[in-house]
């Protein structure tokens, strides 16, 4: 730093705390961003895929912020989202450069670049963590709009961390405008690299709807700082994994309990079960969900935490609370993160159990053919009690102990065939692609939970302030065995007895109710309806006892979008999709399977219909993200020949 | 006490801003059309400054200014260019507080600004309207649309942080804090260049043009801002591009006329055109686009990729040839 320069910080210091009027605001504005502007450059992309999605955000010129003398520049992911072709800086002197992405952050969403540069470059200089503080002054700095003069937006430091700790948030205008650029002080230090970011999604675009909103967001240059030389190795960071779903809950108040393992992920290497509370990430403790959340996420692939985890065992009467607290083991460990998981594939056992058993075990109602079950010589009416080491009371419990489980594992099951015990050991295989249809399996043994016909009827579910209309054919009074549910979104409120009609013997063989909703506005149901199926479906798990493993959306032609959207978005409540005549929405993406989400689809086509091809597509589009899929070709196009399908279909999904 | 002194000014500059700005209310009120929008007082027997839009599409315009006084306002005429519109209240005994177009006030990105003006609708009466604070982001070309369609002033604008592009903001006024008219707030526009509403302004002498020109009844428009008639296409420059099969396909050059003036400047197919002037292509579309806004008689300046090596060359179009295809 020169004489001159240093003369100049002194007084932006001391300056900067009085610039309390605006004209002394503007010129302290106006030095901040002169002294940043050597690192500011503008960078071009060329050519690359069409604008997706939205289609309302273009790909245009986007800012970085330099970082290093030899032309290593920081970015916005949100400008590279479609791939270009080549990419250009643009200097603060004017030069123009071509440039390449090194690495991307995708935990943080920034883009690392190195400019071809020979002429040393300017890094920025950052501001030191504990100096930012929500009420200082910030000022963010793009080029995007034009090269030669710096795009200015003035307001303050909002929150020093958010999203989980990764940013710090802003009130002056963030945008595509100065994505990539700096957001600096009145010294014209750094405080971070503008950035969208969203706490809905990780993709490269989200909170992009958060634009010139008074919410913006910044990664803190002193932690870009941080991992430069690793990064710039070339290697992406990506967010650590675990590999751990957690028990649905209040995130703020549901300690956080393991729902699922994902076969072969860190969690499952160490040990930890699905039960098992984290109490514990680096000697931290952690209580809710959202804690352990605020842990997890800042951290990325191939970082090693200490988890500190406890098993209640189930040896422990529930009536006696303190002898289960007796039997609680702790565990510590320090586990790598994964950056990439696995792909997730299921550890199928074949086995459909009897629902409404009061055994302590899981009752074998039928044996999918060719399953490792079948293999293993189990058959209708045996009593599946233990998976390895775990007591299987409840077929829950069984999916519990299967759920950390894949292909190529081997597990033995104990088993009671009347009074005699059997062991086997099994070997699970690839899952099938499809799930198969329960044709052959004995009707359930208890029929007589579900009630008789008479104790059904056909009854509005009116929600408050919503327009739509839904009609559930149940049960008058609530059931004490779950019955699985097939919400049918419908065109229109009208014509729908034939529908209640067919679905009456099948409510009585299967055991699910079948609610028809209609849409708000005749004919077409909107992407905006989505809310509104969330609130029916907890108005329905409400008022009946449902079965998550065996509720599903179905529809036919138009609504089917809807009805695929829904499925797929409240996937930790819904277990499947049946599609009738129509292909899944264009604008859907089906994310990679795991073991907290997973669906099952049934895509029946008539045998004419000119959609065929689009339908086998959707189909191998599901499979290959890990869902199984089941087609089927009918002779007519008539929903109501459908339902016996689908009601058999339903019917075998709570299959192990 | 320095801070006090300023906040009496700012207030006093608020205060005088509002007297100068009025609520229009005219044609719309249904859907997204609101029936309402901003004017500005321009001189003291009552000429109105105001956006040229559906607003207007009636006989039946009112103007409330800031002390509740309602008038109906006449329409004196519009500049299609900058889609500026002029209005007329009655005779009045006082003369009205009003901006000086003769002195256009100017401003560089970092400068503190008001914006004053009827958003939303939501002063009504008496009220003065809604004031918001920012600063000048930029000062850039326009390059907006509508919808689809392209807007039709491409020239210099005011980018600033202040929310302007909502609702009856448009006709409003940014004004600098010594109270100078630094622009009029145009209509709701999409950048681009980033696909984001804009918050832009007309910049001030731009508008005091407008002005002239619709009282002197010469509103033809700016040549300047309008495309040339012979424009120049590729061709002209002896190249062609690859074929436009995508939605933006990389102008990647496809073949270069031996003896043209792209082979007398070097450039070989398979070159990447990334630049046309100073305004960075991203497909075919971008670089016809851009050719058409120069006239053929221009030099243009291209910027290609070649690997990794930046060529730059200035290219003139051959005269026309009888003999050409």
């Amino acid at each position: 730093m020169n004489a001159r320069l240093l003369i100049t910080a002194i007084w932006l210091i001391t300056h900067a705390s009085a610039a309390a009027t605006p004209t002394d605001r503007q010129q302290a504005v106006g030095n901040a961003v002169d002294a940043v502007l050597p690192s500011v450059v503008r960078i071009e992309t060329v050519g690359g895929l069409a604008p997706g999605g939205s289609g309302q955000l273009v790909a245009g010129p986007t800012t970085g912020t330099v970082v290093s003398e030899d032309g290593l520049i920081v970015s916005s992911l949100f400008s590279f989202s479609q791939e270009p072709t080549s990419l250009l800086v643009r200097f603060h002197d004017g030069r123009r450069v071509p440039a390449r992405i090194v690495a991307r952050d995708r935990s943080r969403m920034l883009a690392l670049l190195q400019a071809e540069t020979a002429k040393p470059t300017t890094p920025a200089s950052a501001v030191e963590p504990a100096a930012i503080q929500p009420g200082r002054w910030a000022v963010a700095v793009g080029r995007t709009l034009q090269p030669e003069r710096p795009g200015v937006s003035v307001g303050i430091v909002s929150a020093a961390a958010r999203m989980h700790g990764r940013v710090l948030q802003t009130d002056a205008n963030v945008s595509p405008a100065n994505y990539g650029g700096p957001l600096v002080d009145l010294t014209g230090r750094v405080y971070g690299v503008l950035v969208p970011m969203s706490p809905m999604s990780s993709d490269e675009q989200a909170g992009v709807e958060f634009y010139d909103s008074g919410i913006g967001f910044a990664v803190p240059l002193a932690h870009v700082f941080s991992v430069l030389p690793e990064w710039q190795k070339g290697q992406d960071l990506r967010p650590g994994k675990l590999g751990i779903g957690l028990k649905e809950g209040s995130e703020l108040v549901a300690e956080p309990v393991i729902g699922s393992v994902w076969p072969r992920s860190p969690a499952a290497l160490a040990g930890i079960e699905p039960g098992d509370l984290i109490t514990a990430i680096d000697g931290e403790p952690v209580s809710t969900q959202a804690q352990l959340r605020a842990r997890l996420v800042p951290r990325y692939g191939g970082q090693s935490i200490a988890v500190a985890w406890e098993r209640r065992s189930a040896e422990g009467d529930d009536a006696e609370g303190d002898k289960a607290q007796q039997d609680k083991q702790l565990f510590e460990q320090t586990i790598t993160l994964a950056g990439e998981m696995p792909p997730y594939t299921p550890a199928v056992l074949g086995v459909v159990p009897n629902r409404g058993s009061k055994a302590k075990g899981v009752a074998v109602r039928g044996v999918l053919p060719g399953s490792p079950a079948a293999e293993a010589g189990l058959r209708t009416g045996d009593l599946l009690t233990r998976i390895n080491e775990t007591d299987t009371p409840t077929a829950e419990a069984a999916a519990e102990a299967l759920s950390a489980l894949g292909p190529g594992d081997s597990v033995n099951v104990s088993v009671k065939r009347g009074d005699e015990p059997i062991e086997r050991t099994l070997t699970f295989g690839q899952p099938p692609e499809a799930m198969p249809l329960a044709a052959d399996l004995p009707p359930r043994r208890n029929a007589a939970t579900t009630g008789d016909a008479d104790d059904w009827e056909l009854s509005p579910i009116v929600l408050p302030l919503s327009a739509n209309l839904a009609q559930a054919y149940a049960p008058k009074d609530k059931t004490e065995d779950p019955l699985g549910l097939v919400l049918w979104l419908a065109p229109k409120a009208e014509d729908i007895e034939p529908l209640v009609e067919s679905w009456k013997p099948l409510a009585a063989r299967d055991g699910a109710i079948l609610c028809i909703a209609a849409p708000a506005a005749d004919n077409r149901w909107s992407a905006d309806e989505a809310e509104y199926l969330l609130l029916l479906l907890r108005t329905l798990r409400g008022r009946y006892t449902i079965d998550p493993a065996r509720t599903v959306f179905a529809a036919q032609g138009q609504p089917a979008s809807a009805a695929g959207l829904a499925a797929y978005r409240l996937r930790r409540m819904v277990s499947g999709v049946v599609l009738l005549d129509a292909p899944l929405p264009r604008s859907l993406e089906p994310a990679q399977a795991s073991p907290s989400q997973q669906l099952s689809a049934l895509m029946l086509q008539t045998e004419r219909t000119t959609l065929s091809p689009l339908l086998a597509s959707d189909a191998a589009r599901l499979r290959q993200a890990g869902y199984p899929t089941t087609e089927v070709t009918l002779e007519q196009a008539d929903a109501g020949d459908a339902l016996p399908l689908i009601s058999r279909w339903v019917d075998s999904l709570d299959r192990l | 006490m320095r801070t006090q002194t300023a906040a009496k000014e700012l207030a006093a500059v608020i205060a005088e801003s509002q007297q100068r700005v009025v609520k229009i209310y005219g044609a719309g009120g249904f859907r997204e059309l609101e029936a309402y929008q901003t004017g500005l007082l321009v001189s003291p027997d009552g000429h109105v400054l105001t956006l040229m839009s559906y607003v207007l599409d009636t006989d039946d315009v009112t103007a409330v200014l800031a002390d509740g006084r309602r008038y109906e306002a006449e329409y004196v005429g519009a500049d299609p260019l900058t889609e500026l519109a002029l209005l007329k209240l009655p005779p009045l005994d006082t003369p009205l507080p009003c901006f000086d177009l003769s002195a256009p006030a100017s401003a560089s990105p970092g400068v503190p600004v008001l914006a004053v003006s009827n958003l939303y609708g939501i002063a009504t009466g008496d009220e003065p309207v809604s004031v918001l604070q920012g600063v000048v982001t930029a000062v850039a070309d326009l390059d907006a649309r509508r919808g689809a369609a392209q807007a039709r002033y491409r020239g210099q604008v005011y980018i600033v942080d202040a929310a302007t592009n909502n609702p009856g903001a448009g006709g409003g006024a940014v004004v600098d804090l010594e109270d100078r008219l630094l622009g009029v707030i145009g209509k709701e526009l999409r950048s681009r260049v980033t696909g984001t509403w804009l918050n832009y302004a007309l910049p001030a002498d731009r508008a005091a043009a407008s002005v002239e020109a619709i009282l002197t009844g010469q509103t033809s428009g700016d040549d300047a801002l309008l495309l040339p008639e012979d424009p120049l296409t590729t061709l002209d420059l002896g190249l062609r591009l690859v074929p436009d099969v995508l939605p933006r396909t990389p102008p990647y050059v496809d073949w270069v006329r031996p003896g043209g003036p792209a082979d007398a400047a070097g450039l070989r197919p398979d070159d990447l055109v990334v630049f046309v002037q100073s305004a960075a292509v991203n497909s075919c579309q971008d670089v016809a686009a851009r050719l058409a806004e120069i006239d053929r008689e221009e030099v243009v300046a291209l910027s290609l990729l070649r690997g990794d090596e930046l060529i730059q060359c200035e290219l003139a179009a051959e005269p026309p040839a009888e003999d050409q295809p």
